[in-house]
């Protein structure tokens, strides 16, 4: 009774808190684990896809979990095992494909051998060192701006239509780059400007402040990587679609 | 979709796709700064909250359709029961016509069954008419045409399968011809063939009429036959009527008359043998029977004289060859046997 009380306070405080499911989620590891295994049929080791899957259901039976509901951890059971079941269903679809660790006989090459890999050169390994620079830079001026990748990740809109008045703000602020200088020296969100600028709600902005800051953040000097992968979702959008893209958002 | 992932704690990472989106998906041993291309999302409680808002419309979609299905299936179901015909009548003066109708009272087809009937409905339109304006047209148009003069008779017949229906339609339809045509012809309802199948006299005949009451009444062609059907419901009494009055017979007395010959007749006729013989064979039977015919007409009368005065008609004389004398014939019939 004491311990069932505990992992509830626990539960109920990480799930506004990611760290501390986190935490939480280390210190149940042998039950995913058992819970795995349980699904799969065989043992699960913390080296299998379906560990990483049971930690996820588990992170998410955290959040979806409630007092009134019931036990928590059958609850956990339950999504670890569906989210497992699920997972294979989608890999079911993969079957029919050969492995590239395949190989005809023990002592032959196998096909990952033999075909030119281009994504582990030494150029990609060089590109993936930047990356990580890159992004460690980022997190570090974010934590000046006392924001974290998971509150952005927690804050990022879910909407369709909330993440174009988003885009808007940050387009209007690309288009305006004293803006982005005037972010870096004040450490401040120009809020008033982006509304008065980009015609969307000073609400819908406010609520997702911290993830439109991380995006005007790469957008300053010095994040070409991670701009380079965000170019395709900023640069396509034509006039017409922008237009489209205010309406909506005015109406939010 | 191509992910980069931003942050890797132990249960999740933190990947940027490529339209701007934070996702919290599972961490499948990730590195920071990786591209990568399947990620399992997390799902978040606001996730779920959509999902169920989808299913439910989904599910809201389904039942509305069902429901039109339904309607649409019980608007078709009673569209066909109401435009099927339900009942046909034969209109038969000479021109003979089958009016199909519904079970609203609308026609639904009319067809000439023979070749004046198919003259008289020659560009007539019936449709969305009821039966009786349809009636009321194509009489008119028959006497137009000359098919119906004063005197004519006018037989209507119901085929249907609901009794109740051909019941109340074969009173509601004569007397409705009958207001029409302000009595100058007598209507007749042929009823079918598969009611009072008991009645031997109807088997003999299809095209005989059951002498109905207000038929009689409302032609008023005999006012002593009604009157006599008013004070005496004897059968002796009515017969000697007929007998009486014989050359203004019409059909309906005189055909229950021959049958009430036949029924004796038959009867006498099946007595005798099974009486006479067991042992024989079914070929003598035959035989005797035809033999015996002549005989038990030539029987009849000594047999009749002998029991009733001379001035009785055959009609009597069959009811006392009945009771009475069928040792007597029996054994006349035994001897004519010997003698053959």
């Amino acid at each position: 009774m004491q311990t069932e009380h505990r992992i509830i306070q626990q539960v109920i405080a990480a799930k506004s808190d990611s760290l501390a499911a986190d935490d939480l989620i280390q210190s149940y590891i042998p039950f995913i684990l058992a819970e795995a295994s349980k699904t799969i049929g065989k043992k699960c080791t913390d080296a299998d896809d379906e560990f990483s899957i049971g930690m996820i259901a588990f992170h998410e039976a955290i959040l979806g979990f409630s007092r009134e509901k019931g036990a928590f951890l059958p609850y956990a059971s339950t999504l670890i095992k569906n989210r497992i079941i699920d997972f294979h269903r989608k890999e079911r679809r993969h079957l029919g494909l050969i492995s590239l660790q395949e190989s005809e006989d023990e002592e032959s090459d196998t096909l990952l051998d033999r075909i030119a890999d281009p994504e582990n050169t030494i150029e990609e390994r060089i590109n993936l060192h930047a990356t990580q620079q890159e992004i460690e830079e980022l997190s570090k001026v974010m934590a000046d701006f006392g924001v974290s990748f998971v509150d952005v990740a927690d804050n990022a809109p879910k909407q369709e239509r909330t993440m174009e008045a988003c885009k808007l703000a940050i387009r209007y602020a690309i288009e305006h780059p004293q803006l982005l200088d005037d972010l870096l020296q004040s450490k401040k969100l120009p809020l008033a400007a982006l509304v008065n600028g980009s015609m969307v709600e000073r609400k819908t902005l406010e609520r997702h402040r911290k993830y439109i800051l991380v995006m005007l953040l790469i957008q300053t000097n010095g994040y070409e990587i991670i701009r380079g992968h965000l170019q395709h979702s900023l640069k396509s959008r034509t006039d017409t679609m922008s237009m489209q893209c205010r309406n909506g958002g005015n109406r939010e | 979709m191509k992910y980069m992932v931003m942050e890797c704690h132990k249960s999740f990472a933190i990947v940027l796709d490529e339209d701007g989106n934070f996702l919290k998906v599972a961490n499948l041993r990730y590195q920071v700064g990786q591209t990568v291309y399947d990620v399992i999302e997390m799902n978040t409680s606001d996730n779920e909250e959509t999902i169920p808002k989808v299913i439910n419309l989904r599910k809201l979609a389904y039942a509305v359709a069902a429901m039109a299905a339904c309607f649409s299936l019980f608007l078709i179901s009673n569209f066909l029961l109401y435009s099927k015909p339900y009942a046909s009548m034969y209109l038969t003066i000479n021109p003979s016509v089958r009016i199909d109708v519904d079970k609203e009272d609308r026609v639904k087809n009319i067809e000439g069954e023979n070749e004046d009937g198919k003259a008289l409905i020659d560009g007539y339109r019936f449709q969305n008419k009821t039966l009786d304006a349809v009636l009321d047209e194509l009489l008119d148009k028959s006497v137009e045409m000359g098919y119906l003069t004063t005197g004519k008779t006018i037989r209507i017949r119901f085929d249907t399968k609901d009794d109740v229906w051909r019941m109340s339609h074969e009173e509601a339809i004569s007397s409705h011809i009958r207001n029409h045509l302000q009595d100058q012809f007598e209507v007749e309802i042929i009823k079918p063939d598969d009611s009072d199948a008991s009645e031997s006299a109807l088997e003999q005949s299809n095209t005989i009429v059951i002498p109905v009451t207000p038929t009689f009444e409302e032609t008023g062609l005999h006012p002593t036959n009604r009157d006599n059907d008013e004070y005496s419901d004897d059968a002796n009494e009515n017969i000697d009527d007929d007998a009486d009055d014989s050359p203004d017979d019409d059909v309906p007395d005189v055909g229950t008359d021959d049958d009430s010959d036949d029924i004796d007749g038959t009867n006498h006729e099946s007595n005798n043998p099974d009486d006479r013989n067991d042992d024989s064979t079914f070929d003598e039977h035959i035989d005797n029977r035809d033999d015996n015919e002549d005989d038990d007409e030539r029987n009849q009368n000594p047999v009749s004289s002998e029991s009733r005065p001379p001035a009785n008609d055959d009609g009597q004389s069959d009811y006392s060859a009945e009771a009475n004398p069928q040792p007597q014939t029996s054994l006349d019939a035994d001897s004519n046997y010997g003698d053959n």
